[in-house]
């Protein structure tokens, strides 16, 4: 790789510096890292023969999937032994046998993540017992990370591929994982999604047009190469209404994300992520009909299981909206491929439900697959009912990739700003207040930033999805003091992303109208 | 200046030796152009009588000099012209990464960086800063150039006092050995003056391309025909959206002090007066923002536009400051200005009862200068507080036999302060 094409520090622009030189340079580094990592997890796991994985959020969990689904570099290791850093403490102590555990991380360099893995164990154990079969495996360490000793004092020591990297090198690394995780169609966010896949038997336009009926619709490419499609619901179309009885008391469902990402799987294949995120009002909301049955008690352990389990029931929703949508533009249109209940994962080119045993550890799936058939049924006899009923569609809106992209490292640049604001905001009365994690700014606060820029809903949409596809953006679950609810939060992804965006800021300023 | 003064352009070697540095030594340079350019204008300026129109139509400070909070908003202002000069004469260069093939003669007709700071808001507005790493503070460029003068011996600025202004045999200097902090030594009241001697073209303009140098040379052509309160308001003021932050900021900071009053009140205790006093200068900082800063703001715009002849200077000027009106008229701002002058005045109150309640004797006699002024916060805030059901007439607050704010006003007050922010 040419190192000028991803200097992104001084001259070279951010917003291209993402673009390698060559198609082929992306392949072959693609190709390698991905190999890297393979070879470094089974030795891993053949060393320490760990009973669980505990994968750091996001791109720990992305890379195991994309190595589970690898035929060349398949992974063996099943779902139900890998659990979340962001449900840790959500499972009971129980559920870790005792040892041995591997934590998996991708890049390490404040050692921010791994030391919160360490202090939720020790919460759970303050004996330190958990944590004497704990292993640490990091595939890049930069060259100011510790080797893990210092960590919480907890001296979980740690194992490498890549260690003592400058900078640039490190840099280089993280921009490879991604290239390699966009062109495997892995997503940072789809350890918690549902996710149904359909074929096409119509030409893609057919497609589109489909799913915009009463949706608006923007297709795009990933860096990968691969098309994408946002399909977003509007908060005031009362065909697009939860249930009272279903969600929380109190669950906001308007001014959230409430969308579906299609993501290009093969050829004229597509993944249908049904993606919702209604905002809960107490630390703790009383929710009636519970889906314990499928999620088990962690329903209503805390605030934060709540919200998750909360947003795949509300998901569930969304898949049927959508799915209806296609059902109603004619039978010829698509073929729907439900996800196997039970498969077995060695088949890497099946479509299951495994992977959310990530994030709901004790779920139960074939209960949810169940729920999964059903929302597709109702899809099936609404829709047909749809049919020939004349309907305003929404034809797709048409950005060009090279804008799409533009805008969305400016959306990044105002988002970065404004949390800087507030950070110096609070640190003009306490030089000393630390800031907390997660520290994001709510979909509603991006939408109006956004706004301010002209764009329609539709098309910030889309700049989530790329910059959570590129590593840009990471999503979190917070409480909002301020507004006293659960909500989803949006922060950029780590030091490095933050510094590089306010140098850019304060190289070029910011965009227009800021 | 001394003549002995360190070279100017070799200090804070630490940031001189990479780009960013040198970009940021040519801007505290430009800055402090900019700031003679002022005080020789206000200097030579003919006596208020003899005022030609083009004069500052507000007083400047004593002998033309500068308070430090000015001085920041000056800053700002050239910041912004600056970077639009670049968005339009430097950045597609960038962009296309050429900027290193140009030719020196082509070289010399762009500007080639944005100044490396970001306007990031601090106690007295908005001011120019570099983000720290990570999640570390900022660092104002104030604050830097302060440092520079104070401590480092390296004096862009000289700063002084502003209470002794006129008896001072000197400004201060650089005292390496001080161990006070930046806060002790300096108040944002201080005066401030140019500490490089030399503006001659040559050592000077050192490093700065002839199209940096002659939009620097215009705008502070135009800037000098400012007073102090008008380039406050033009560099606190940018757009609609910003002003409206500025002032919704304001409401915040006073909503902690509002929440202090509150506990006090909750607990049966007397009103802190310095929490008073932080609830009432927050209001008033956002009385001035959301409405009396459109005046001068306006007459600065205008002054300014007069000023410039080149109009890509003048392009850049209005790119980077919206319109009086397009400010003042953008949303909800005019209610807003409502909300915050019942706010300012129902502060002049409290402030009011917290002095009293602490000097009962100013309640009958004012015979201090503070106790004057409580009387009039008192004056200025109890038509309103009348409105809101409390009482008029300081003798009323108090209980006749115990010394303190009666329990029913104690109650309305929690309630009305409760709703005001």
């Amino acid at each position: 790789m040419n190192e000028a094409a991803i200097d992104t520090t001084w001259l070279n622009p951010i917003i291209r510096s993402r673009a390698y030189e060559t198609r082929q340079d992306r392949v072959e580094l693609s190709q390698l890292r991905r190999q890297e990592l393979h070879a470094f997890l089974s030795q891993e796991i053949e060393t320490s023969t760990p009973d669980k994985i505990i994968v750091v959020e996001r791109r720990g969990t992305a890379i195991l999937r994309a190595l589970k689904e690898s035929e060349s570099y398949h992974l063996d290791f099943p779902w139900a032994n890998v659990i979340s850093s962001s449900v840790i403490e959500q499972v009971p102590g129980e559920f870790y046998p005792g040892m041995p555990i591997l934590i998996f991380d991708d890049m390490k360099k404040g050692g921010s993540h791994i030391r919160r893995v360490i202090e939720k164990l020790t919460k759970m154990d303050p004996t330190k017992g958990l944590l004497r079969g704990v292993r640490v495996a990091v595939f890049a360490m930069h060259e100011d990370a510790n080797s893990g000793s210092e960590d919480s004092g907890s001296g979980v020591a740690h194992t490498w591929f890549y260690r003592g990297l400058s900078t640039p090198a490190y840099r280089n690394i993280r921009l490879s994982i991604l290239s390699m995780l966009q062109s495997a169609g892995s997503l940072m966010l789809d350890t918690e999604h549902l996710e149904v896949r359909v074929r096409l038997k119509r030409p893609f336009p057919s497609f589109l047009e489909a799913l915009g009926r009463r949706a608006d619709v923007i297709p795009f490419h990933s860096l990968g190469g691969r098309r994408n499609v946002a399909v977003v619901f509007r908060d005031n179309d009362t065909a697009h209404t939860f249930p009272d009885h279903l969600l929380p008391l109190g669950a906001k469902t308007t001014d959230i994300v409430k969308k579906c990402r299609i993501i290009e799987r093969g050829q004229d294949e597509y993944s249908i992520i049904p993606i919702c995120y209604p905002s809960l009002p107490k630390k703790l909301p009383e929710w009636p009909k519970a889906p314990i049955e499928i999620f088990g008690n962690i329903v209503m352990s805390s605030g934060e299981a709540t919200f998750y389990v909360t947003a795949l029931v509300a998901a569930l929703h969304v898949l049927e909206w959508t799915l209806k949508a296609l059902y109603a533009a004619g039978e010829g249109l698509v073929d729907v491929i439900l996800p196997i209940p039970e498969f077995s994962e060695s088949d890497s080119k099946a479509c299951s439900l495994n992977h959310l045993k990530v994030m709901y550890p004790t779920v139960n799936l074939d209960g949810l697959s169940k729920l999964v058939a059903m929302a597709n049924k109702k899809a099936q006899e609404k829709g047909a009912k749809l049919r020939g009923h004349p309907v305003e569609v929404s034809p797709p809106i048409e950005v060009t990739s090279a804008e799409l992209r533009r805008r969305a490292w400016q959306l990044l640049q105002v988002v970065r700003a404004e949390l800087d604001q507030r950070i110096a905001e609070k640190r003009l009365f306490d030089a000393q207040w630390p800031v907390p994690h997660p520290f994001g700014l709510s979909a509603r606060e991006i939408f109006d930033l956004a706004e301010r820029f002209g764009w329609p809903r539709v098309v910030t949409s889309a700049l989530f999805d790329i910059l959570i596809d590129d590593g840009h953006l990471v999503t979190c679950v917070d409480f909002n003091l301020r507004e006293q609810c659960w909500e989803r939060v949006f922060e950029p992804d780590g030091e490095m992303v933050s510094e590089l965006v306010r140098l850019y800021t304060t190289q070029r300023g910011l965009p227009g109208g800021f | 200046m001394d003549s002995d003064a360190v070279n100017p352009y070799e200090v804070y070697k630490g940031i001189y030796e990479c780009e960013l540095g040198k970009q940021l030594e040519r801007v505290f340079r430009a800055v402090v152009f900019v700031l003679h350019n002022w005080c020789q204008f206000g200097i030579l300026k003919p006596s208020i009588s003899q005022r030609s129109p083009r004069s500052p139509a507000y007083e400047k400070s004593d002998n033309g000099c500068i308070t430090l909070i000015e001085f920041d908003k000056l800053m700002n202002i050239v910041c912004r012209v600056w970077g639009k000069m670049f968005s339009a004469h430097g950045e597609k260069h960038l962009e296309k990464g050429t900027i290193n093939t140009l030719s020196d003669q082509e070289k010399q007709r762009i500007v080639r960086f944005k100044p490396p700071l970001d306007e990031i808001p601090g106690r007295h507005g908005p001011g120019e800063a570099r983000k720290g790493d990570s999640d570390d503070s900022p660092c104002y460029a104030v604050d830097m150039l302060t440092t520079l003068s104070v401590h480092e011996g390296y004096p862009y600025i000289d700063i002084k006092k502003n209470d002794d202004f006129r008896s001072s045999t000197g400004p201060r200097r650089a005292d390496r050995e001080s161990v006070k902090s930046l806060e002790e030594i300096v108040d944002h009241k201080d005066y401030v003056t140019p500490g490089i001697g030399t503006f001659e073209d040559e050592v000077f303009w050192k490093g700065f391309t002839t199209r940096e140098k002659d939009f620097l040379v215009e705008l502070a052509n135009a800037l000098k025909h400012l007073g102090p309160i008008e380039i406050r308001a033009l560099g606190t003021h940018r757009t609609g959206e910003q002003t409206l932050e500025e002032i919704r900021r304001e409401l915040r900071w006073a909503g902690v002090e509002r929440d202090k009053i509150i506990t006090c009140l909750e607990d049966k205790l007397k009103i802190r007066s310095e929490d008073a006093r932080k609830f009432q200068n927050f209001a008033r900082e956002a009385v001035l923002k959301a409405d009396e800063n459109r005046k001068p703001y306006e007459e600065a715009f205008q002054k300014v536009l007069d000023e410039l002849s080149s109009p890509d200077v003048k392009q850049a000027f209005k790119d980077s400051q919206k319109t009086a009106s397009e400010i003042w008229e953008y949303k909800s701002m005019k209610d807003l200005g409502k909300t915050v002058h019942m706010l300012y005045q129902l502060a002049d109150y409290i402030w009011a009862i917290a002095y009293f309640d602490e000097h009962p004797d100013a309640r009958k006699a004012q015979t201090t200068r503070k106790a004057q002024e409580a009387m009039h916060c008192w004056e200025n805030g109890s038509v309103y507080a009348k409105q809101l059901g409390l009482p008029d007439l300081v003798d009323k607050v108090f209980a006749t036999d115990r010394d303190c704010i009666t329990d029913k006003v104690r109650e309305r007050l929690i309630e009305v302060l409760r709703a005001c922010v």
